[in-house]
Formats: structure tokens, C-alpha cells, sequence
């Protein structure tokens, strides 16, 4: 039993049995975890039998497991572990729970407390008790991130930092949670991801605002849970807001890995997407305030040119949220009354600086 | 990660505190054999380093090798740790080490420090924890009995550190025990008095601990938290499991002995009492369930037998008077602490002996109580709560669940200062640390002193000592430098006798020491300043102000300032001549104090005092050596189990598998045969000495022979499965081209052309390939390989999709030179016109440059220095 137990951890273990025979012969001998496999071989191939009976008797293909866990001490046997291994491939990776010695007195008790009624949801004292502490960061544009609730920080905490949009006339900003210690968001762990639509772009006219606030304020609770608001700042007050718990055994907390993939490609889309949205706006609009600009009366006097000009130009001062659309058809009026972009009086003729 | 060591006399336990999805933070590590705790055991055999189970596992053949106990002979002196061996019957090779301190010799004649076999057991435990959390884990908390003195606490700190375990702190037992106990319940609305009874293997203690709750404001809210302090604790340092089980040892042996007859004593033979000691912890485990248990040990002596049983009565008749013993550490708390048995909320028991019948049915009838309190686990109450303050003090975890905790120094300290022509002006030693005083303080004392002196730290007089130690003082320090700098200032005018300050700290370890010393030096000076004599007469002001410049110079030049003003002022003003007469400088006197630090140095000697620093290099370098000499026995091992299975599922494979005959050639199996028993002979000879690289080596041969021919096996059916996987793709490939005549027209026919031919080139290399094939015997390396064809129509792959890649290209349409109409058309997206419409508009716009270029230049300046800021 001593050697069997050994074997699992080492190559090789003495054997010591004291006065084996009558005349006090001692036995001492070294067992190599080879011979041991060696002498067990037909029981190993033997343990084979249940495990294709059942994935044959459940019309199931090896594909279709997601995850193995081992129950009772001897599945820590080496030999063991491979020969499963080895009928899936060597695609499946063992779960490793606590202890596959206890893995069924644990279930009986969970399944005895339901039985005996107890079904609150107060977490088990030593899932809840402790809290992991890194810091909580958010991603700015070209991977770096700000850190936001430093390591360590006493608990409840709560920062707000103000962040801006990164091109000029963005209308959606993507606020990326990290934790760790790293100084880019590669070298952290994406934990949640928040996304604030509907920013009005800047106007041109307004230099000033050419990028627009955002506030960002991150708290941790006294549980550890994280909660994330992003705020426009800049007029239309937009916000949206994000919570991650910690819970029990902090899995609700954590995003798996399939999860933080979709994340990573989903914001890669999403930016391409809006970066592709965001441009054509702003040439409908460059388009617009330049034909406007040429057209607005530098002198006294004003003709119907310019009326409409200045019309369109008030036009857009009220309208910051305008879509392509619009700004093309507001152009459109305007050559209606002030003729093709570029034609027109020869000496009022402006181009906008570059 | 962060681990807890529990190190007790006979067992030790290790918990980790790791945070992983889907597991409990905080666990028991198991070791080898799936057990929660270990025995706490170093052996020293053949060179070989062992610990835990495998020292356990040569226990009763190699008694003199296998070191137990070593906890408890930590810093003690020679004599004590040899009598506590010979009584426990330890037969080991004992020898007083350079301090007092006792050492081991092993086999090979190296001697080892009790220092270095401690940390042979904690290495284990560390070893432990890096299983259990699958990634090393260095920094810990260990646990300690309450009666750990200032030496032990030190010795066991070092020892650590030799393990290569940072010890984030020593927590008393007892204090871990009440941290498990309280950590989950709420005092906000009761407080209580709680006893840890705790009888170990070697020990017995009661701890007397008080929870509560206090106020406390956190962000502008008041809010309650728990709490719990150490009052008191009483110990008796001998009494344990193992007192009992050496008094069913002795019982038995005396029983043997008088079978034997011929006043023949089996105490003289280590192995017979090591089988007895083995079998007698059995048998006392088994009484704890039954009346009566059997014990049974063969060939104890000389090929004889034993075989006996024993009943509970007669073992509690044996033991008669330790369950009176027992009683006096709960006995002691509360007279010490002037509190009565019905204040006590509960008596929580821990440790293994707590499990005895009697000893529960002694505190039963002495406390009143039909039941005694069990809500904690006894083996391991102790590590679990050391775990939730090694979490608190660690980096990166805390704990979500709020309980203060004060322990105190199970031992008050005082300290005496000696030193030429010191005059004592109190009668008895200085009290530095009152007994219970909380952990984690630091304290200053004040001597009036003008020499060097020493300062030594004593336990308090009243108390006892730790066991085994025999001396009040355990640690020294000369204080130097004081007569220098007494010397030195002593020519300046002292306003007050010199003082020596001292700076002690007593850590969270429960470690006291003196830290620093400086000495306090204040002088008073007189200073002259300008006595100031300001008159109302407004014509004298100047002269008064040019008198109080010379006064700041010399006296000459006061004197000469002064006659000169009286000359010019004669003529004018008689009166203002006695003015000036009256201004004269006077002394003040200033306090100044210097502080001067002095050098502390510690130097005490004996049994008491840790390793010094080349001791414990030395010790650092064989405990290395021997890490180095596992590894190399680990990897020789793995090796050599890696040559063995391979030869035994080689032998398997020749012997069973029938496709393997179709690949080699009978007198190939036969020769390969051959050499796999060859090595195997060897293997059980030779090799059992052999070095590691020997085995790689000769694993290496056998696969030379053996590689081909699996390699030729699997090919045997790879190759088939390629081939028909590559023609399934060359038609495959018939129909994209197709596809492509239909589809995409413009694709370019010399590259779909290439492509068709690539194709053929396949086809037809697979198909000479396979020719040769069908006449090559399959014993023979193969004319081609399944990996190869893969290759090929990879590269074909590659091509078709280049192929296909091909984009359909746009139209180009030529028109002639537009007119003037379309040509104002076209401006809107022709780049090329706007240029030159913008060349135009610089022209007729020259007239009006000025105010342009002032309207644009603030804008240029907003665009070029955009502010700095984090950007989504």
C-alpha cells in the first residue's frame, strides 16, 4: 500500500517488510514504477471497459466530453491517468479538483444540506472569505493601461479618472477592465468590458472639443465586487454602467477563456466598424463646412447665397448629432442656391486651412 | 500563494491559501500517501536524504537514522536532549556541537545541527505546499507551542530560512486555534470566554481567550468588529501521547522481558524497540474505541514473537496519575484569571490525545459538563488557523471577514544593565515585558550611564522557564561607544547627566530583542547677544543703531565705534555723549542636545544562541548538497523506470503484436530480442549502481533498433490513408478548376494552366511512388513516407489558393477631354482638378491674404499643440 502510494509521486520506492520469514529475514527490495505498470497491465487494460461502455451506450463521440474529473484515490495512479488520456486523444485535460478522494462525501454533503431544507444562498464561509487584490485597470488606446484601484487598495474603493475619445468625432468608446499587475493590457487578464454608444461628435467649429470627456469611475465593494460607470461629460450625459462579482469560488467573476476571445475579436470588429462609420461622417461634414465657409459673406451685404449659407451654418451648430445623411443633403440646398462645389464668384473663393 | 506549517512534536500538518477557480482557498495539502498530516521525521541513510513518510517508512530497520522529536530539541543543551533520547529509547549518535547544542552524526560521519534536520522536515512541508498549489510557495506562517522560548523561536526562524521558507511570522498555537474558531461567528451581541484544551503528542496546554466586538467608524459609518484576546495561557510541557504510549511501552517490554528470562532487557536493542514503540501507538489508538486491544509484533527479539493485550483499565491504572496532571493547565487559567468555570462559554478540545476516554471523562467531571466542546477539527484547527493570518499578512489576498487578534508573550522579560562603575538604584532587575503583554510592541528604557555597558534580557523570575533550559538570561548585548562620547563632550557645560537610551521591539514572532541605542548629551552655552536699548529721543535713534552693528563686532571695534560717536556728538548734544556709554552686550545661556548612536552587539553563547554566519553557511551548503544529491537520485530513478518500460513494452509488442511481424524480418526480431534481454540483465545487476546518463545511453541504443521498426508499423497504416486523402483532393481540385473556367473567367490560363499541371505532377509522383511501394517488402525502410505526401499536397494547396485569390479587376474606361460643363462635373471627386482649382483660388484670392491668415493662425496653434490626455 506504501509502495503504491509512492510510486504515483516517484520512479522507485524501497520496500522495508521487517522478519517476512520465520528466522527474522528481512525483506528490502526497490520497486520501479515500471515494474509496478508491468505487473498490473491486464487490470489497466481492464479499466478501459467501463469507459467505452458507457461513451458507446450514451451514442456520444469522444469530442462530445468537455471535461473529465477523476473521483476516488486510485485515478492518481500515473498509468491510469494516461491510459484516459490516451482514449481521447490527448485533447482532454483533467480536471483537477481538490481531492478525488473526498469529491463524493463532498456532493452528499451538498446534496444533504438541500435535503435537510438549509437552501440559503449565503455563500460557504471559506468560498466567501477571502478576496484576491490586484489592481484594476482600464485600457487606453494603444494597449496601455491606466491603472485605476491600485493593489492592496482598503476596501470599499472607488476612483474616477477622465478619459477622452481618441479620434476626433468618435461616437462609441470601449471601456476594457484589466487585472493585474501589468503595465499593458496584454499582460493583465481582461475582466469585463463595457461599451458607451451615442457620443455626439465634436463640432469643428469648437477647437476645444475636439475630443470629448469621458468619465470613468471604478469601485470595489467591501466583497470585491467591481463596478465600472462610463460617463459622457461632454453634453449629452450619456452613461452606461458594469458589474463584475467576485462570488463563490470567484468563477462568476472570472471570464473564461472563450469568452475573453470573443471579447478581444468582437472589439476588433466593433472598432473597425465605427472607425469605418466615424470617417464618412466627417467627410460628409469637412465637405459641408467648407462649402459653407466659402460661401459666408466677408463683407457687408448679403445675397441669397449667403443667407443660405449662414442658414446651414446655424443649421449645424444645432444639429451635433447629425448622421452622413443629413450633411448631404443639407449640401445639396446649398448648391441649389450657391452652385456646384467650387464654381461660383471668383473672388470670394476660400479654402479652408489644412 | 501563501502556506501554514503546523510543525508538532510528532506529526506535521502544512495548509496552502491558493486562489483558483473552482477549488477551496484554503485546504490541507495531502501528502504522498493521501494523508492530511505527516510524520514530522528526517532521515539520514546511505548518503540519501529522506523526510516525512519515506523516513517513516525505514523507522524499524534503520531506528538510529530516522530523527524524531527534533522540534522539541531545538536550542537546548546536550545533556537535556541526551536524556530526552535516551528515555524516549532514540538510539542516535549524539555529539555536543561548537555551542553546547547537541548535533547528530549520520552513517557517513557527517554531523548536522538540530538546526539543519529541522529544516530537512520543513523543507518537506514546503514541498508539500508547492504540491498542493502546483507552483512554489516560499512564504508562511508556522505555528508554535506556547512554551517556545526566545532560543527555540530564534533556532526555529533559522531554520526556516536553511528550509528556504520566509516565515512571514511564528503564531502561538493556541492563537491559530481561537483565529479557526472565531472566524466565522459574530460576538457584536455576546461576548465569551472560550478555553483551547490542547494535548498534543509532547504537550499540554490551556489557553484562556476572550472574543468581543468593538465600534469602529469606516468611511463616516460606524460598524462592529470582531475581536478576541489571548488572556492567559498554562502549559505542562511533558505531558502528551507519547507519556502514555511510553508507559504501555515499558509495560510491555517488562512483559517480554520476563518471557525472555535470562535477565536479558530488550531496552538494549533499538530495533526491538522501535517495532514495539510502532505496534504500542496502534494499540493505544485502538483502545481509544475498545476496552481492550491486542498487540502483536513479530520477531521482536532474537526470532521471537510477541503477542499480549492489554485492557483500558489497566492502561488508565498505568497512566494513573497524568489524568490528575492534565487537569492543572485549566486549573491554573482560571485561578490565575480569577474566573469561575460557569463563566466559560466553552472548552474547545485539540490536539490527538484529546481523543482519550479518560482524559475526556476527567475534564467532564472537573468542568460540570456532560459534554465537552469539539467543534474543531484536533488535527487540524491549529494549521487552518495559521492559514488565515498567513493570508492576512500576505501580499495580494486578504481576508473578506474581519477579526482582530491579540496574543500576548507567554513569557515576561526583564532586563539588567551591567557596567563598570554603574550604580543599580533599584533593587530588582527592570521589568521590559510584563507576562501576556500583546505582540508586535516596541519599548524605549532610559539609563543614566558614562561608560559602555551590557545589557542582558532575562525571563521574569517568577516564571518558569522553558524546558530544558536552566538559565534566566538568554541573550547579551554589549552597548559601546557611550565613553567615547561622554569623553568628548565632557569639557562643554552638561545641564543634565548623560543618558543612554535603549530601543527594544517584541515582533508578532514573539521575539524580543534589543534593536538600537543612542546616547543623550545635553550642554548648555552662553551666547552673547546685543543687549537692546531703544530710547524714545528720536535724534538719538541713529546713533543708537550704529552702536548695536559694532557691538555684533569685537570689542576693540565696539570701543572705537564708540569714541568716535562721542566726537561727533559733542559739539551738538552733551546728553547724547551718556547714551552711548550705556550700551554693553550680555550672555544668554542656550540648550542644545546631541544624540550619538550607539553600537549594539550581541554576544551570547552556549546552547541558546542561533548559528552564527559561517555556521550557518556551512549548514546552508551540506543542506544544498544533499537537495542536489535528491535530484540526481530522482532523475536516476526516472530514467531508469524509463528504460524499463520501454524494454517491457517492447518485449510486449515483439511477443503480441501481429503486425509486427509483417514489418521485420524474423532474424531482426530475434536480434532485437536478443538485446532487450541483454539490457534487462543488466539493468537488475549493474545497473542497480548505475549512473543516470548509463541508462539514457543504453535506452538510447535500444530505440535505434526499435525506432524504425514502429516507425515502418505506423506508416503501415498512415501511408494508405495519406494516399487516399491526397487522390480524394486531386479530384477535388478537377472540379475547382471547372468551377474556375465558369466563374472566374479572368483568372490568367497560364497560372490555371500551372496549377493543372502541378496537379499532374502529383498524381504522377504518387503513382510511381506506389508502384515502388507494392514491390518494396514491408520490412524495408518505405519508398516514401505518409508525411511526404502530405507535403505535397499541402504545396499544391498553397497554389490553388493563390489562384483563387485572384481579384476580378475593374473596368478602365478612356474618355476624351471633357467640356467646359463636364469638366465642372468631374471637380467634385478629381483629385488632380483640385488641385489646380486650388492653385486658381490662390491667385484671386491674393488681395485679401492678410485677414485671412490672421483668422486661420489661432486655429494652426489649437491643431499643433493638442493637450495630453488618456485616450479610448
Amino acid at each position: 500500500e506504501r509502495a503504491k502510494h509512492a510510486l504515483s509521486a516517484q520512479h522507485q520506492v524501497r520496500v522495508e517488510i521487517e522478519a517476512l520469514l520465520d528466522g527474522g529475514v528481512d525483506l528490502s527490495e526497490t520497486l520501479t514504477r515500471a515494474q509496478f505498470e508491468e505487473l498490473n497491465d491486464d487490470l489497466f487494460a481492464r479499466t478501459m471497459a467501463p469507459l467505452r461502455k458507457t461513451m458507446a451506450d450514451a451514442g456520444l463521440e469522444k469530442g462530445d466530453i468537455n471535461e473529465i474529473i477523476h473521483v476516488g484515490g486510485s485515478t492518481r495512479i500515473p498509468k491510469v491517468q494516461q491510459l484516459i488520456r490516451d482514449y481521447f486523444d490527448g485533447k482532454k485535460e483533467i480536471v483537477k479538483v481538490n481531492n478525488p478522494d473526498e469529491t463524493v462525501a463532498y456532493g452528499a454533503a451538498v446534496i444533504g444540506r438541500h435535503v435537510a431544507g438549509d437552501d440559503d444562498d449565503k455563500p460557504t464561509m471559506l468560498g466567501n472569505l477571502l478576496i484576491s487584490l490586484y489592481t484594476i485597470s482600464i485600457e487606453t488606446a494603444g494597449g496601455a493601461v491606466t491603472p485605476m484601484i491600485p493593489r492592496r487598495s482598503r476596501l470599499p474603493a472607488e476612483r474616477t479618472h477622465v478619459f477622452t475619445t481618441y479620434l476626433g468625432r468618435q461616437t462609441a468608446v470601449a471601456i476594457n477592465v484589466f487585472q493585474g499587475e501589468g503595465s499593458t493590457a496584454k499582460d493583465n487578464t481582461l475582466f469585463g468590458r463595457l461599451v458607451l454608444t451615442g457620443i455626439p461628435p465634436a463640432s469643428v467649429w469648437n477647437w476645444g472639443w475636439r475630443w470629448r470627456p469621458i468619465q470613468v469611475t471604478v469601485k470595489v465593494d467591501e466583497l470585491g465586487d467591481i463596478h465600472v460607470e462610463a460617463t459622457d461629460k461632454g453634453g449629452s450625459g450619456k452613461s452606461e454602467r458594469l458589474s463584475i462579482v467576485s462570488g463563490e469560488g470567484h468563477e462568476h467573476g472570472r471570464l473564461s477563456k472563450e469568452e475573453i476571445d470573443r471579447m478581444i475579436r468582437e472589439v476588433a470588429e466593433d472598432l473597425v466598424e465605427e472607425e469605418r462609420i466615424v470617417k464618412e461622417r466627417v467627410d460628409a461634414l469637412n465637405m459641408l463646412e467648407t462649402y459653407i465657409v466659402k460661401n459666408t459673406a466677408v463683407t457687408g451685404g448679403e445675397t441669397d447665397c449667403e443667407a443660405k449659407a449662414r442658414a446651414a451654418s446655424e443649421w449645424l451648430d444645432g444639429n451635433p448629432a447629425a448622421e452622413k445623411e443629413d450633411y448631404e443633403e443639407k449640401l445639396k440646398e446649398l448648391e441649389d442656391a450657391c452652385g456646384p462645389v467650387h464654381g461660383g464668384r471668383a473672388r470670394d473663393i476660400w479654402t479652408w486651412p489644412r | 500563494a501563501v502556506a501554514s506549517i503546523d510543525l508538532g512534536s510528532e506529526w506535521l500538518k502544512v495548509a496552502a491559501v491558493h486562489l483558483a477557480p473552482g477549488r477551496v482557498p484554503i485546504a490541507v495539502a495531502i501528502n504522498e500517501m493521501s494523508k492530511r498530516k505527516s510524520p514530522a521525521l528526517a532521515a539520514l541513510a546511505d548518503g540519501n536524504r529522506l523526510a516525512g513518510e519515506e523516513a517513516s517508512g525505514i523507522t524499524a530497520r534503520h531506528p538510529s537514522k530516522v530523527f524524531a522529536r527534533a522540534r522539541d530539541l531545538l536550542a537546548k543543551p546536550f545533556p537535556y536532549v541526551r536524556s530526552v533520547a535516551e528515555a524516549l529509547f532514540l538510539p542516535y549518535d549524539l555529539v555536543p556541537d561548537a555551542r553546547g547544542a547537541a548535533a547528530v552524526r549520520a552513517d557517513d560521519g557527517q554531523v548536522y545541527t538540530v538546526e539543519e534536520i529541522v529544516a530537512m522536515v520543513l523543507h518537506y512541508a514546503a514541498g508539500l505546499a508547492d504540491a498542493h498549489v502546483g507552483a512554489p510557495v516560499r512564504d508562511a506562517v508556522v505555528a508554535v507551542p506556547p512554551y517556545f522560548g526566545q532560543a527555540e523561536r530564534r533556532a526555529l526562524t533559522q531554520a526556516a530560512q536553511l528550509a528556504g521558507v520566509n516565515v512571514l511570522a511564528l503564531i502561538n498555537e493556541h492563537a491559530g486555534a481561537a483565529l479557526q474558531y472565531g472566524i466565522d461567528k459574530d460576538f457584536s451581541n455576546e461576548s465569551r470566554h472560550v478555553i483551547f484544551y490542547d494535548m498534543g503528542a509532547g504537550s499540554t496546554y490551556a489557553a484562556l481567550v476572550y472574543y468581543s466586538a468593538y465600534k469602529a467608524k469606516e468611511f463616516g459609518k460606524t460598524v462592529s468588529v470582531n475581536q478576541f484576546q489571548v488572556k492567559d495561557v498554562r502549559w505542562d510541557s511533558k505531558l502528551g501521547g507519547l507519556e502514555m504510549e511510553m508507559r504501555l511501552v515499558n509495560y510491555f517490554a517488562d512483559q517480554f522481558n520476563k518471557q525472555l528470562g535470562n535477565g536479558v532487557d530488550i531496552r538494549q536493542s533499538p530495533k526491538a524497540m522501535a517495532k514495539l514503540k510502532k505496534q504500542v501507538k496502534r494499540t493505544k489508538e485502538i483502545l481509544s474505541a475498545n476496552t481492550a486491544a491486542p498487540i502483536s509484533v513479530e520477531s521482536l527479539y532474537n526470532d521471537l514473537d510477541f503477542r499480549s493485550t492489554i485492557t483500558r483499565e489497566k492502561f488508565e491504572e498505568l497512566c494513573e496519575e497524568l489524568w490528575e496532571q492534565a487537569l492543572t493547565p485549566v486549573k491554573e487559567v482560571l485561578a490565575h484569571s480569577g474566573m469561575k468555570i460557569d463563566d466559560i462559554y466553552a472548552v474547545e478540545l485539540i490536539g490527538g490525545a484529546t481523543r482519550v476516554p479518560k482524559l475526556q471523562a476527567k475534564l467532564q467531571e472537573f468542568l460540570g459538563r456532560s459534554d465537552l466542546d469539539k467543534h474543531l477539527d484536533a488535527d487540524e484547527a491549529i494549521v487552518l488557523g495559521a492559514s488565515l493570518h498567513a493570508a492576512n499578512l500576505s501580499d495580494g489576498i486578504k481576508l473578506n471577514r474581519k477579526l482582530g487578534m491579540i496574543d500576548g508573550s507567554t513569557y515576561g522579560f526583564v532586563f539588567e544593565i551591567n557596567g563598570p562603575d554603574y550604580v543599580k538604584d533599584e533593587s530588582t532587575d527592570q521589568l521590559l515585558v510584563p507576562r501576556m503583554k500583546k505582540l508586535g510592541i516596541k519599548m524605549f528604557r532610559s539609563i543614566r550611564h558614562t561608560k559602555d555597558f551590557d545589557v542582558s534580557i532575562s525571563y521574569e523570575k517568577a516564571s518558569e522557564l522553558p524546558p530544558g533550559v536552566t538559565s534566566h538570561k538568554f541573550v547579551e548585548y554589549s552597548v559601546s561607544g557611550l565613553t567615547d562620547a561622554s569623553e568628548k563632550y565632557s569639557s562643554r557645560n552638561l545641564s543634565a547627566p548623560i543618558k543612554a537610551n535603549l530601543h527594544f521591539s517584541l515582533s508578532r514572532s514573539g521575539i524580543i530583542s534589543l534593536d538600537r541605542a543612542e546616547a543623550v548629551i545635553e550642554i548648555t552655552e552662553w551666547v552673547e547677544v546685543p543687549k537692546k536699548n531703544l530710547t524714545l529721543e528720536s535724534n538719538s535713534t541713529s546713533q543708537t543703531l550704529s552702536s548695536e552693528g559694532g557691538a555684533a563686532n569685537d570689542t576693540s571695534d565696539s570701543k572705537e565705534n564708540v569714541s568716535s560717536d562721542g566726537d561727533a556728538n559733542k559739539s551738538s548734544a552733551p546728553i547724547d555723549e551718556s547714551n552711548a556709554q550705556d550700551i554693553v552686550t550680555e550672555k544668554v545661556l542656550k540648550k542644545r542636545t546631541f544624540r550619538v548612536p550607539l553600537k549594539v552587539v550581541e554576544k551570547m553563547a552556549g546552547a541558546g544562541s542561533i548559528l552564527s554566519k559561517e555556521l550557518y553557511s556551512e549548514a546552508k551548503t551540506r543542506l544544498e548538497a544533499l537537495d542536489k544529491k535528491d535530484a540526481e537520485r530522482r532523475r536516476t530513478a526516472e530514467l531508469k523506470n524509463n528504460l524499463e518500460s520501454y524494454i517491457y513494452s517492447m518485449k510486449e509488442k515483439l511477443e503480441e503484436n501481429t503486425e509486427i511481424l509483417t514489418v521485420s524480418t524474423e532474424q531482426e526480431r530475434e536480434s532485437f530480442a536478443e538485446k532487450l534481454n541483454e539490457v534487462q540483465d543488466w539493468l537488475y545487476m549493474d545497473g542497480e549502481d548505475a549512473q543516470a546518463n548509463e541508462f539514457k545511453e543504453r535506452l538510447d541504443q535500444l530505440k535505434a533498433i526499435g525506432d524504425p521498426i514502429l516507425f515502418r508499423l505506423s506508416e503501415l497504416k498512415a501511408r494508405p490513408t495519406a494516399c487516399e486523402n491526397a487522390r480524394l483532393y486531386l479530384a477535388e481540385l478537377q472540379k475547382i478548376v471547372k468551377n474556375w473556367d465558369s466563374n472566374k473567367p479572368w483568372l490568367p490560363k497560364k497560372r490555371v494552366d500551372e496549377v493543372v499541371s502541378e496537379a499532374e505532377k502529383v498524381k504522377t509522383w504518387l503513382e510511381e511512388k506506389e508502384a515502388i511501394q507494392k514491390s518494396t517488402p514491408v520490412y524495408s525502410p518505405p519508398a516514401f513516407t505518409s508525411e511526404e505526401v502530405y507535403e505535397k499536397v499541402l504545396d499544391l494547396q498553397d497554389k490553388v489558393s493563390s489562384v483563387n485569390r485572384i481579384p476580378k479587376p475593374k473596368p478602365k474606361i478612356e474618355k476624351k477631354p471633357p467640356k467646359e460643363e463636364e469638366s465642372a462635373n468631374k471637380e467634385k471627386t478629381d483629385s488632380s482638378e483640385s488641385e489646380s482649382k486650388e492653385a486658381e483660388s490662390t491667385e484671386t484670392s491674393s488681395e485679401s491674404a492678410a485677414p485671412e491668415e490672421s483668422q486661420s493662425e489661432p486655429q494652426k496653434t489649437d491643431d499643433l499643440e493638442p493637450e495630453a490626455h488618456d485616450e479610448l
